[in-house]
């Protein structure tokens, strides 16, 4: 026979309880997560304006993104170019700088807080900096290569450069994943690299055969938050260039920005932004499968 | 001895109701309100000033009662501030509530959804507003008000029409009203060429030839001093009061009184044409670069002596003689086409003070947009930007003694070029801020040698054909 749960009064008092103190953060999911999503969702299957009633028109945003709209193409390539690029680049990045910081050097926490900046500073002052550096006639790089008589390089303007120069805005602002990196280091243990070097392992086959197994979960998580941070980029490439030179850096996010708020489509960025969900989702799912592969979980059998 | 002892769960109960209670406290309506005032009391020959603190705690008196408008002025400078001040000085019974910010479509959609929109705004993609049915019409406004009307020549009709949408008026002209662009030349570029000042050019393809002498590089092939980007500034705009200017150099309009395009036609072909010209002689790249290089500077190189040709907004001239007080400045029409040599041409268009809807208070508000347009405003917006005002009385009054003469002519120019000018345009596209997207990313693709300039007046034509029909359907 089975019982049926019947929770006793103080059973109940303690789940109100925690129900309460849970209730800020259930209704700002509500109200600030699902409520909008839901709202999006409605109005990726209309026309809107926001000026005007939204008027239900089915899947015909999603008709137009694919068969229609001759941007979509340029901005879901530049995007996909953007994220297979930048994202094992800053990752790399983020973590031989980790790599550099671990080891015993003078002023270690100096070096640690400079690296670290870049993730802190506030992302207009950061490309007021950028702006300078890349100035096609007073910049930094150009300046000194103008004055040794060379040709300046058009790190903005050049439909080829325009990308990988935001790809290296994207390695500057790796510190986060650099202080990531170092607390996975710094916890591989210590018995793991003596028994190796018992064993007559050298530096390159202590490094590959214990600390990088020992730090593929963190990699894991590192690569996974890049890659959906990547795929929705839009302060930089929207202040740095707004999307050109010729929308070589016209990223999917600037694209749903420039729909919604310039073009007042409101309905069709809405679907925009639903299909970048999607593909967002497939490729975390994607990343979650192959890393069975080559993530090391110390606990498994 | 059993102690009473309060457990963590308590505890935390306990917190979180004392920290509700404070919250709800602290979001109740103040009704005490502490005013201070100043008094001045006059003893024999002195003047004594003395501060009375006076509490109120009832509400104001009707005769009291001040309205409050929000109002989006579109440019954050001190001086707009100055103009609210000088408004609330003239009327007692309105404040105003300052958005001082350069305003965008984003915000103002953001404020219309959230159901706080501003009373007043400017600055914004004007037709495309007024098209969406969110702005108020003036004309049984201007009926009634004494100080502005349609037909008594004080303000331009083509000014008028720039902001007319169906029949009727929905801006009052404010700021930087006159004809919309001008071909600016450093004289003394031009003269180091070894050009003639008094012979400047008047169609495109003299105008390339001045650029190809006056253009030159390093020995790395760098540039040095550009002649001429034809894309800076004014030509590249086509909303914000700036319609597209391009196809009016060439004698037409792109779009008619019945909303349908034509940009897909030779003359297209041939601006585009001419556009990858300038971009073919100097380097797509490099010209592109140029430009952005001082990009934060007002009128970027050529406020700075290092471009010797610039098709500006009519705000020009004042602002680049008080960067560069080295060099002289002159400005014409716009060029033209061979094909069309001689015959001068302008756009009306500007910024004006449009009244939501949504507002309480609409003659208030009116009020404001006509203050725009009188002396002390426009005397504080010429001083500050060297922006003229829509009213023929201002400038025919208003005293430029302190610019030298040249500067003078250049503003006049700009003014009168709208009543002189052969042909004089007047665009109303209520899809302006896309025709503008469509309008940069095609010319980008035509100097880029991605798309050839036939397959981009095409691609625009079918383009905005599109947008335009999607707009007037929803309409209905």
């Amino acid at each position: 026979m089975i019982e049926r749960f019947r929770p006793s009064r103080q059973e109940v008092g303690r789940m109100v309880t925690g129900l309460l103190f849970v209730s800020p953060w259930i209704i700002g999911f509500l109200a600030f997560t699902i409520y909008p999503m839901g709202a999006s969702f409605y109005y990726s299957l209309t026309h809107y304006d926001v000026f005007r009633p939204a008027r239900f028109v089915g899947l015909d945003n999603y008709r137009e993104m694919f068969f229609i709209d001759s941007m979509f193409g340029t901005v879901l390539g530049n995007t996909l170019w953007f994220v297979v690029v930048s994202v094992p680049a800053a990752f790399v990045t983020a973590f031989l700088l980790a790599i550099l910081l671990n080891q015993k050097i003078r002023a270690r926490p100096l070096f640690r807080t400079i690296f670290f900046l870049p993730s802190i500073t506030p992302a207009v002052a950061s490309v007021m900096v950028w702006l300078w550096i890349y100035n096609t006639q007073h910049g930094l790089i150009n300046s000194i290569l103008i004055g040794f008589g060379k040709k300046a390089i058009p790190w903005l303007s050049s439909t080829t450069l325009a990308k990988p120069s935001l790809v290296i805005v994207q390695c500057w602002m790796q510190g986060t994943a650099v202080v990531i990196f170092l607390a996975a280091l710094q916890d591989v243990p210590r018995a793991l690299y003596e028994a190796a070097l018992v064993d007559g392992a050298n530096t390159l086959q202590r490094f590959w055969n214990v600390t990088i197994p020992m730090v593929t979960p963190v990699m894991l998580f590192v690569l996974l938050t890049g890659l959906i941070g990547t795929f929705q980029s839009f302060l930089f490439p929207w202040l740095l260039t707004r999307g050109g030179p010729n929308n070589a850096t016209e990223l999917y996010s600037v694209y749903v920005y420039r729909s919604a708020f310039k073009h007042f489509k409101m309905g069709y960025a809405s679907a925009l932004g639903w299909l970048l969900l999607l593909i967002i989702v497939v490729f975390t799912v994607i990343l979650f499968r192959t890393s069975a592969r080559w993530v090391y979980y110390g606990g498994e059998e | 001895m059993d102690q009473k002892r309060v457990s963590r769960r308590e505890f935390m109960r306990l917190g979180s109701l004392a920290a509700a209670g404070a919250t709800l406290a602290a979001c109740q309506p103040q009704v005490v309100e502490k005013t201070v005032e100043v008094e001045k009391v006059v003893e024999a020959t002195v003047e004594v000033e003395k501060v009375v603190e006076v509490e109120v705690t009832s509400v104001p008196s009707a005769e009291e009662e001040r309205v409050e408008l929000l109002w989006w002025c579109g440019w954050p400078g001190s001086y707009m501030q100055a103009i609210a001040k000088a408004f609330e000085d003239k009327f007692r019974n309105i404040r105003l509530e300052l958005g001082l910010f350069y305003t965008d479509a984003g915000q103002l959609l953001a404020a219309i959804a959230g159901g706080n929109p501003p009373d007043v705004v400017e600055d914004i993609t004007y037709l495309e507003t007024i098209a969406r049915g969110v702005i108020l019409p003036i004309d049984d406004l201007v009926a009634v008000h004494p100080d502005i009307a349609f037909d008594d020549g004080d303000i331009s009709t083509a000014s008028w029409e720039a902001f007319m949408w169906e029949g009727k008026h929905y801006g009052v002209p404010s700021c930087d009203i006159a004809g919309r662009q001008g071909l600016g030349f450093n004289l003394d570029l031009i003269d180091e060429a070894g050009l003639d000042p008094d012979n400047l050019p008047t169609t495109w393809e003299e105008c390339f030839a001045w650029h190809q002498q006056i253009t030159t590089y390093d020995s790395a092939g760098n540039i040095e001093i550009l002649g001429f980007d034809p894309m800076a500034e004014r030509t590249n705009a086509c909303s914000f009061g700036d319609p597209w200017m391009w196809p009016h150099m060439w004698g037409f309009n792109y779009i008619d009184e019945n909303l349908e395009h034509h940009i897909d036609r030779e003359e297209t072909v041939e601006f585009l044409n001419v556009i990858k010209m300038f971009s073919d002689d100097v380097g797509v790249e490099q010209l592109e670069g140029f430009g952005e290089a001082m990009a934060g500077v007002s009128r970027g190189g050529f406020g700075r002596g290092t471009v010797a040709m610039r098709i500006t907004f009519p705000s020009g001239p004042v602002p680049v003689w008080r960067n560069n007080q080295n060099d002289t400045y002159d400005w014409t029409y716009v060029p033209v086409p061979e094909s069309r040599k001689g015959i001068t041409t302008q756009t009306a268009g500007g910024h004006a003070g449009l009244i939501t809807k949504e507002t309480k208070y609409p003659e208030e508000c009116f009020e404001l947009v006509v203050f725009l347009t009188q002396q002390e405003a426009c005397d504080i917006l010429f001083e500050a930007n060297g922006w003229v005002s829509p009213r023929k009385s201002w400038r025919e009054t208003f005293d430029m003694s302190e610019y030298p003469e040249h500067v003078q002519e250049d503003v006049r120019f700009f003014v009168d070029s709208l009543e002189d000018a052969d042909e004089v345009w007047v665009v109303r596209d209520p899809i302006e801020g896309i025709t503008e997207s469509v309008w940069q990313s095609t010319y980008q693709a035509v100097q880029f040698g991605d798309m050839t300039p036939e397959e981009g007046a095409a691609h625009m034509q079918e383009e905005l054909s599109r947008e335009l029909a999607r707009f007037l359907e929803e309409r209905e």
